[in-house]
């Protein structure tokens, strides 16, 4: 076997002989059971008028609908354009921040709601880097620090009972702590503080959002303990990953475990493929 | 367009329309996965049936959720990721300790197939080889050979990044071919 490009058509054709092994699946049996469930959830869909009971109470009028259709397009209208580029400090921030409101009022669904709170989290740190790097005020970047915070708590609570969306949670913050810990390098004295409790704040989430044991329905957990002192630089493109972590995963009752083990300095080319350690 | 963008296109419509409410186009998404998932499945669970209920249920649960998606370029990893807590829940339910490390390391058939006799003396080597490497490493080679899964699909999987799922790849063919190469100068 000389090189690896052999050495993986080996693997395929080992990997062949384990697939050949598996039992083939009832691939129709399989489907008469789903499109059973998509039969039944078609009879069982709600009425109308049992699903506008799901509505708060000012949309099930008819001049509540067509409130609620006005102020669907005012939303639509504000996000786009000058609006939804808004920062702090300019005329239009209240309006963005008011379409934000409204944005999720009107969206149903938990699930969809929290996904509307990370978009909006996601906005706040935006706001955080284009005030420093246009050097606003202090007290305009303090506090959208304080409103980012708040968003991303608010995310995070809400999501407690949404495991499906504890990866996206994990992300937005895992990119929060790396967008703070930037800004921080480029900031001095008052908001440079203000930056870094913020940035405490978002460390301490991610490392309860991994290392908290989770028994929800449907989702596992992974545990990770961060030994840097500060967040880890990795880039997925190129760069260099300086981060020691042991993992741990359990659910509350103990009984499923793993542990994962990563220790390796890994430097990534630019072509996306990592570098041969010397 | 490339075969592989235009692909990508057809399967983006596709996962649309599911989510749009239509059957037709879901019951085309359970054709192009159903092998992968139900592959899966069973080598997580060993029994043909029970590997088939989780299939329906993972199906079930993806059709409930379709509508709530946003990026339907990563319904592949997703629709993973539903089927596997959906075996961490089977175990669960049957109050069964797993270890998670074994769950993504398992291959009921490895320990069996390296005393089969009908496995090749090299394919033999090449399971022990296997089991020399981490348990990442290994987990990586099965996933992408043995399961036939996307980087996309495995970092989902795996919770790290594609990036991280190929420098894994990378390195566990260097080090396997290290070590099939010390075997065949011994």
């Amino acid at each position: 076997m000389q090189t690896e490009q052999e050495l993986e058509k080996f693997i395929a054709s080992v990997a062949q002989t384990f697939r050949a092994k598996v039992p083939p699946g009832n691939r129709e049996a399989v489907w008469l059971k789903i499109s059973a469930h998509l039969r039944e959830a078609r009879l069982m869909k709600p009425t109308e008028q049992q699903s506008w009971t799901r509505w708060p109470f000012f949309l099930r009028s008819a001049w509540g609908k067509a409130g609620a259709v006005i102020l669907t397009v005012l939303v639509a209208i504000s996000l786009v354009g000058g609006v939804a580029k808004a920062t702090p400090g300019q005329t239009l921030y209240p309006v963005k921040r008011a379409a934000e409101r409204v944005e999720k009022v009107l969206t149903p669904g938990e699930e969809a709601k929290v996904k509307v709170t990370i978009k909006h989290a996601k906005r706040r740190l935006s706001e955080v880097q284009t005030l420093v790097a246009e050097n606003g005020q202090q007290t305009m970047v303090q506090q959208t620090l304080t409103d980012l915070t708040n968003t991303t708590q608010d995310a995070i609570a809400a999501s407690e009972s949404k495991p499906q969306l504890k990866n996206q949670i994990v992300d937005i913050v895992t990119h929060e702590e790396k967008i703070l810990a930037d800004v921080q390098d480029q900031t001095e004295g008052e908001i440079k503080a203000a930056v870094g409790k913020a940035l405490l704040l978002t460390q301490k989430s991610l490392n309860k959002l991994t290392t908290e044991d989770n028994n929800v329905e449907g989702a596992s957990t992974a545990a990770l303990e961060n030994e840097t002192q500060s967040a880890a630089q990795a880039t997925s493109t190129a760069g260099l990953v300086k981060s020691k972590t042991s993992g741990k995963t359990s659910s509350k009752d103990g009984k499923i475990e793993s542990r994962l083990q990563i220790d390796e300095v890994i430097t990534i080319g630019e072509n996306n493929n990592p570098i041969p350690e010397p | 367009m490339t075969d592989g963008s235009k692909k990508n296109t057809n399967l983006d419509e596709l996962v649309r329309k599911a989510a749009q409410g239509q059957e037709a186009a879901f019951s085309e998404l359970y054709d192009l996965y159903f092998d992968k998932i139900y592959r899966f499945v069973y080598f997580r669970v060993n029994h043909r049936e029970q590997a088939q209920d989780l299939v329906s249920e993972t199906f079930i649960k993806v059709w409930g959720r379709l509508r709530d998606m946003e990026d339907f370029s990563s319904f592949n990893s997703w629709l993973f990721q539903i089927a596997r807590n959906l075996v961490i829940d089977y175990y669960r339910t049957k109050k069964i300790q797993v270890d998670l490390n074994l769950l993504e390391n398992v291959l009921i058939y490895e320990d069996d197939l390296v005393n089969r006799t009908d496995v090749s003396l090299q394919e033999k080597i090449f399971l022990e080889a296997l089991k020399k490497l981490n348990p990442d490493q290994q987990v990586v080679i099965k996933l992408k050979f043995i399961e036939d899964l996307e980087n996309a699909e495995i970092a989902k999987i795996l919770d790290k990044t594609e990036g991280a799922v190929r420098v894994i790849q990378h390195r566990a063919i260097k080090e396997l071919k290290n070590l099939l190469s010390n075997q065949d100068a011994n």
